[in-house]
Parts: structure tokens; C-alpha cells; sequence
């Protein structure tokens, strides 16, 4: 028997205005490229004496950690994050310089903060969070496969309160060699940073409006078994696929990779509407981290943004439940479910 | 809704054997891979590392890969031989449906850090960027086969391998999956050589785990994976579990980004939990195949840790770092292949390099191998940057 698991709170920084939600009515648009994050002012939030050593990945994924923690993080089970790069900016640092002046360069803060796990033990670290911590890197289901451990940890009873995260940064040289290597498509939008952060717990609240029902991800599936997935997923959470108010799909302007969305769309979906975000987002390693993000936002304001609509089939008024849905370099596919749970 | 988790395979290649057979072999004859460096091509020419002594070149020929169609890293390289060799023993030839959990962290750097300054300006050259990430390093493993459909890349620096190895356990607990490949692989690259080496925990010497005089850790790598399965698929397959995964425990010791608190808190939580799980006392473990890197922090802070936790005057521990350096996120997969190879065949290898014990803890490491011992539960410890301890118990059917 599944146990419920609530999203209590969420955060985001990225492209968009960091840690509130006015790109929902006014988003900042760009016209491809590579888009930095907008970094909110740390200093404000975060002691400048803890953050001086720390890169932007990790005072990010601080910031968001403390805003969803509070004051007290003794309710905090443990840390689950995904990354796919991890924390680029100084393994690339220390590439570029080792690239010029050899291996005699020395950059031991640059070396200590370049793990991937960095990101979940900082803030473990800042925020004394001594339980279960994992990080995953999976290229673009970094943070659903951070997602599948907290609900089996949710599900074996093995805690209440879990922070779970994806955080990717992205510099200008790897922009340069993602971008040239086409590993994310032809993309139309543009490349960007994403940070999300959710607060996972078996407890529902007053303020709990929504649940995580189910995560699932694949590598290079076939139709056949795609579209089983997609079946239990919703079976598993006793849905069916008209039940679903609305799908959200990464399309990215790659015109092979979105002729799978709209296809699988017009298969599975075809009397839904369909949202995306990759337009106010951009896209990245993390990217589809937005994208539940979105529907985590849409369900726990009860509002579907006109902005979101790629098709629209009908106007969603009272969104119950939400399909998300990401393809990454034709390999990684991740699907997730997210159902409101206001009575 | 808990079920059991067998292991019916392995599979591990490190600078002391490119096989379980060759491993053993070294392991009773206290025989070190540790040497000079010779494959990779780095300034310290004195460096001393536990190398794979293969060529990339010649791991690929063994295994048909061709190196100039198909783009494969060296730790990928690794990954796909231990993977074979596990899922022959297991006799797994055409299933579908395999998840894959792989530890890594170092990924595909030894192909980024050849290739970084040609990269922006060859248009060649950038598409293997995607050989970097830790996610390809295992899409690397799983494209060479043709049985998994789901892959989780755990990247919790030198704990990866173990933090997999627990997923994949808990997968199988919890019904959500039926085989499962797990472990990790690692390959030496510049990039760590020197990262270590800028943090001054690389030793010079051959490294002395659990020795007073150690003077820090020597680098090694390699892979180690095992066949996960549960009951319904060891009968529907008819065949013979080797032991099972009984225990496991993951804490953070949040203390330090590089260094371990002085009382071993983290370990101690890992430990402790893992001992929980598997409803065992402290008694019951036999023996204990430590992190034991040879770091003055890290021997200290795990010794203390154990004589915190464990009463047992009879313990049997001991670092097999010394034979194989440390193999970082490989490291869990590899010692638990060990751990698992002494369980069931009833033999501990030395703790090479120890004289004299660590005053604050006492504790004695193995100093001659047993060829014959009776074993019924073994712990396998790994501890990463950042404070990610696991330990993990494996126990006999």
C-alpha cells in the first residue's frame, strides 16, 4: 500500500525571478543563448562569514535548503539531491587551469567543493541534517531519481520529513561544448541554470495542498514499454488517463524530441491540455526539475498560468492532477504524477 | 513487504586481478597492486597507485569494443568487465528488465581531461563531452548490454559504490524491482591525482591503513558489482543464492567537507543502523572489511567509532586498501565484492602495512591472512567527502 506523500513547500531559482513566482503573470524572456541564473542577494539571507568559500551552486542550493528548513531542520530526515553536472564551475576551474599550466596547479577549496555530493553536504553541513543523504547524477532524471529514493524512503515508513532538490549550474565553456555537441537537441529556447528545491513529508498539514504520487524513469524505452509506464503509473494511484486535468511536456524547439511529445500526446492524451515551460525556463540538465516545479505550483494555487498553454484543449480550472513528462538527449525519460489533495 | 535480498553474482577487476579468481589469489598471497605509476600519464612519475595494468586499448580489445566507433572511458571500461563477470556468474543471459545502480563520481574525466584544451576549438572532439557526466559513465556500462531499462548513477564521492548497493538493496525490499546490477567504478585520473595530492592526504609510501605512522591514503581503481535478486526471481530462475544483503546504514556525519568528526559520529550512525536493520548485534559481526584509507583522520575517527559500537574482543578487521589503493566511489563495490568472496569461502585477508596501533583506539587489524575461518556476518564500511557514511552487512543463507 502506497503511503501519501505531501509536497509542503517549494522553491526555485533560476532564469526567472529567484524564490517567488511572478514569471507565472510576467516572465523575463530571452532569445536563446546561455541565461544565467538570477541570483538573489545572499548576503541578505546567508551569514557572509559561511558563504564566502561557497559557488554559486551551493549558496543556491543553501538558500533554497534554509528557506524550505526554517529555523529548525531537527524535523529534516535527510537530503536527496540530483545534479547532473554537479558543481561544474570549479571542476571546470581546475580543468582549465591544469589545461594551461599543467598538473602542478594547485586548487585544494576547488577540488573539496567539486564532488556532486558538495551540493547535499553543504547544506547538511550549514544546516546540520545528520540522516540519510544521497545524491544522484543522472543527466536529465538527476532529480526524479533523488525523487524514487524519498518515496521508497516514504513508503518503507523510514522517515517523515525529507529535502529534496536538483541543482545544476553551468559555465560559459561547458555551455560552449554542451551547445556544440547538440546533446540537448536543436533547441530553440535557451540554455539556463535550474535550482529547485521541494519539501517532501508523509505529514499533511493545513497548508498541504498537494501529493507526489509517482515517479518512473526510464532509459531508451520502447513505445511499448513507455506507454505501460505511463498506465501504471496512473493505475498505481488509481487514475486514469482522463482523469489527468493536464500534461506538462519539456518540448525545447528540437523538432525531433518535440515530434515525440506531441505524438505520445495525441496517443495518450488527446482530449487534454498540454503546458510546457522550457519557454520561461530554458533548458539544462536540471530543466525538467522545473517542469514538476510548474506543477507543484499549478496545483497548489489551484490555476493553470495562460503562459504554460502549448495546447489548449480546454481551459483548466480546478487542476486535480498533473502528468509530468521529460525527454532528455533521446535516452532519459522521466514521467511523474502530482494530484491535488485540497478537499 | 520487506523481502529478502540475495546476491547470486559478481564481478570486480582492480590493480590485484581482472577477475574474482585473480583477486583472491592475491588476497591470501598478500600481494599489493600498489606500484609506480605506468598506465596514466601524469608529472609524478614516483606516484604510487593501485592501476589496472591494462591499457585502455587492451581492456576494450578483450571485451570487442572498438574504441575507434564507440566512444567508451576508461571507468566505463572497468564497469562493463566487472558487470560481465557478475552477470555470468549469475547466469544471466537474455532478462530484460534489469535496473542498474552505479556509484561513480570521477565519471568520464579521464576523457575530458585528455581532451579539455582541444575541446572548444574541435568540433570533433566536443561530442565526447557526454562521455563527463556521471549519468553517461553508467549509460556507457548499461549500452553494451542488452537487459536494463532503468539506471540510478549515486554520486556520493567515496561511498558511491555502497550508496548503490543500497538502493539496489532497498529496490528489491520493497518489491520494486526483481535483479538489480549494483557497485561502482572508478578510474584513475589526473584531475583527483591532484586534488588529493593539493589536499596532502596522498602518501608517498605504500599506505598504512589502522597504523600509527600512516602518512595518508594511495589511489587506486577499478569496479565491483552484484547481482541483486529477489526470492521470486532466484525461483523462477532456479538458481542458488551465494549469501544475502542482510544490513545497511546511511547517515551524514555533517561535520566537515573533507574531514571526519574526532568521534566518528557518521560512521558510528552508519554502523549502528545497518546493525538495526539486519536485527543483529554488535556480536554477530565476524568481521568488519573497513574503509580504513590510511588517512590519519579517517583511521582514527572510523577505529573510534568501532570501539564505540562493538564489544566484541574476537572482531576481525581489516583494510584491503592496502592492496588495492583506494578505488574512491569504486571502493564500496570492490570491498563488498571482497567482503562477500571471504564469507562465503571462509578466508580474511591481512591488513598489509601495520606495525603498531592507533593509542586512542586500539585496534588491532588483521596480520596474517586466514586461509580457513568460519564466517556468518560480515560488515563492509564506506565513508565519502562530505560526511556520506554506509556500512553495509552481508550474511551468509
Amino acid at each position: 500500500m502506497n503511503k501519501k506523500v505531501y509536497i509542503n513547500s517549494f522553491k526555485q531559482i533560476s532564469s526567472q525571478e529567484p524564490l517567488i513566482d511572478s514569471w507565472s503573470s510576467e516572465p523575463y524572456t530571452y532569445n536563446g543563448g546561455f541565461v544565467r541564473s538570477i541570483d538573489p542577494e545572499y548576503k541578505k539571507y546567508l551569514p557572509i562569514s559561511k558563504i564566502r568559500r561557497l559557488g554559486k551552486i551551493l549558496r543556491r542550493a543553501l538558500l533554497i535548503s534554509k528557506e524550505l528548513v526554517g529555523e529548525d531542520s531537527n524535523d529534516i530526515d535527510g537530503i536527496l539531491f540530483g545534479t547532473g553536472l554537479g558543481c561544474v564551475a570549479s571542476t571546470d576551474k581546475i580543468l582549465s587551469d591544469m589545461s594551461v599550466n599543467g598538473e602542478s596547479v594547485s586548487h585544494p577549496t576547488d577540488f573539496m567543493l567539486s564532488t556532486h555530493n558538495t551540493i547535499a553536504s553543504t547544506v547538511a553541513i550549514h544546516l546540520g541534517i545528520k540522516g540519510y543523504n544521497s545524491t544522484y547524477s543522472d543527466n536529465g532524471i538527476s532529480f526524479e531519481n533523488a525523487l524514487i529514493d524519498a518515496l521508497l524512503l516514504f513508503e518503507k515508513g523510514e522517515c517523515e520529513n525529507l529535502l529534496v532538490g536538483a541543482f545544476d549550474e553551468l559555465t560559459n565553456d561547458f555551455y560552449t561544448l554542451v551547445s556544440k555537441s547538440n546533446v540537448l537537441g536543436d533547441i530553440s529556447t535557451y540554455y539556463s541554470e535550474h535550482s529547485v528545491g521541494l519539501n517532501l513529508s508523509s505529514l499533511k498539514t493545513e497548508e498541504s495542498k498537494l501529493e507526489l504520487n509517482g515517479v518512473k524513469t526510464l532509459y531508451k524505452p520502447s513505445k511499448d514499454k513507455l506507454f505501460r509506464s505511463f498506465e501504471n503509473l496512473l493505475k498505481d494511484s488509481g487514475c486514469s488517463f482522463d482523469d489527468i486535468d493536464a500534461v506538462i511536456f519539456g518540448y525545447n524547439g528540437d523538432s525531433k524530441q518535440d515530434d515525440e511529445y506531441t505524438k505520445i500526446g495525441l496517443e495518450l492524451f488527446p482530449n487534454t491540455s498540454i503546458l510546457h515551460y522550457k519557454h520561461i525556463f530554458g533548458e539544462g540538465f536540471s530543466a525538467s526539475a522545473m517542469g514538476i516545479y510548474v506543477g507543484v505550483f499549478c496545483l497548489s494555487n489551484n490555476i493553470v498560468p495562460d503562459i504554460l498553454y502549448k495546447k489548449r484543449y480546454n481551459k483548466v480550472l480546478n487542476p486535480k492532477h498533473l502528468v509530468v513528462f521529460n525527454i532528455f538527449n533521446n535516452k532519459n525519460y522521466s514521467l511523474t504524477l502530482l494530484s491535488s489533495c485540497i478537499d | 513487504m520487506n523481502q529478502q535480498v540475495y546476491i547470486t553474482g559478481m564481478g570486480i577487476v582492480s590493480s590485484i586481478g581482472f577477475n574474482k579468481e585473480e583477486t583472491k589469489a592475491s588476497l591470501l598471497k598478500e600481494k599489493t597492486g600498489i606500484e609506480k605509476v605506468a598506465y596514466l600519464s601524469t608529472i609524478d612519475e614516483n606516484l604510487l597507485v593501485g592501476e589496472v595494468k591494462q591499457s585502455d586499448e587492451a581492456i576494450a580489445k578483450s571485451l570487442k569494443i572498438n574504441t575507434e566507433s564507440q566512444l567508451v572511458d576508461r571507468a566505463s571500461l572497468l564497469g562493463i568487465k566487472a558487470v560481465k563477470e557478475a552477470l555470468d556468474e549469475a547466469d544471466i543471459r537474455d532478462e530484460a528488465d534489469i535496473v542498474f545502480v552505479s556509484g561513480t563520481t570521477v565519471g568520464g574525466m579521464s576523457t575530458t581531461e585528455k581532451n579539455y584544451s582541444n575541446y572548444l576549438s574541435s568540433d570533433d572532439l566536443n561530442k565526447s563531452i557526454m562521455t563527463h557526466t556521471c549519468g553517461s559513465s553508467s549509460e556507457m556500462i548499461v549500452d553494451y548490454f542488452n537487459s536494463f531499462s532503468e539506471i540510478y548513477t549515486v554520486s556520493t564521492a567515496c561511498s558511491s559504490a555502497a550508496n548503490a548497493i543500497i538502493l539496489g538493496t532497498r529496490l528489491i525490499e520493497q518489491g520494486k524491482a526483481d535483479i538489480v546490477v549494483a557497485g561502482g567504478c572508478e578510474s584513475l585520473t589526473k584531475f583527483h591525482i591532484n586534488g588529493f595530492k593539493s589536499l596532502m592526504i596522498q602518501s608517498n609510501e605504500l599506505c598504512r591503513p589502522f597504523d600509527k605512522e600512516r602518512k595518508g591514503l594511495n589511489l587506486g581503481e577499478g569496479a565491483g558489482y552484484i547481482v541483486l535478486e529477489s526470492d521470486k526471481s532466484l525461483k523462477s530462475r532456479k538458481v542458488k543464492p551465494l549469501c544475502r544483503v542482510s544490513g545497511w546504514g546511511n547517515a551524514c556525519d555533517a561535520y566537515h567537507q573533507t574531514a571526519m568528526s574526532e568521534d566518528g559520529n557518521g560512521p558510528y550512525a552508519a554502523m549502528k543502523e545497518a546493525l538495526d536493520k539486519a536485527k543483529l548485534s554488535e556480536k554477530d559481526i565476524d568481521y568488519i572489511n573497513l574503509h580504513g584509507t590510511g588517512t590519519p583522520n579517517n583511521d582514527l575517527s572510523e577505529g573510534i567509532a568501532i570501539k564505540r559500537l562493538f564489544s566484541n574482543s574476537e572482531l576481525l578487521v581489516s583494510s584491503t586498501k592496502s592492496y588495492t589503493g583506494h578505488t574512491t566511489s569504486a571502493s564500496g563495490g570492490i570491498e563488498s565484492v571482497i567482503s562477500i568472496m571471504s564469507l562465503i569461502n571462509g578466508f580474511l585477508p591481512a591488513n598489509l602495512g601495520f606495525n603498531s596501533v592507533i593509542e586512542e583506539h586500539n585496534i588491532e587489524p588483521i596480520k596474517n591472512s586466514f586461509k580457513t575461518v568460519n564466517l556468518k556476518h560480515v560488515m563492509c564500511n564506506s565513508f565519502g567527502f562530505g560526511g556520506n557514511d554506509s556500512s553495509l552487512i552481508f550474511s551468509l543463507i
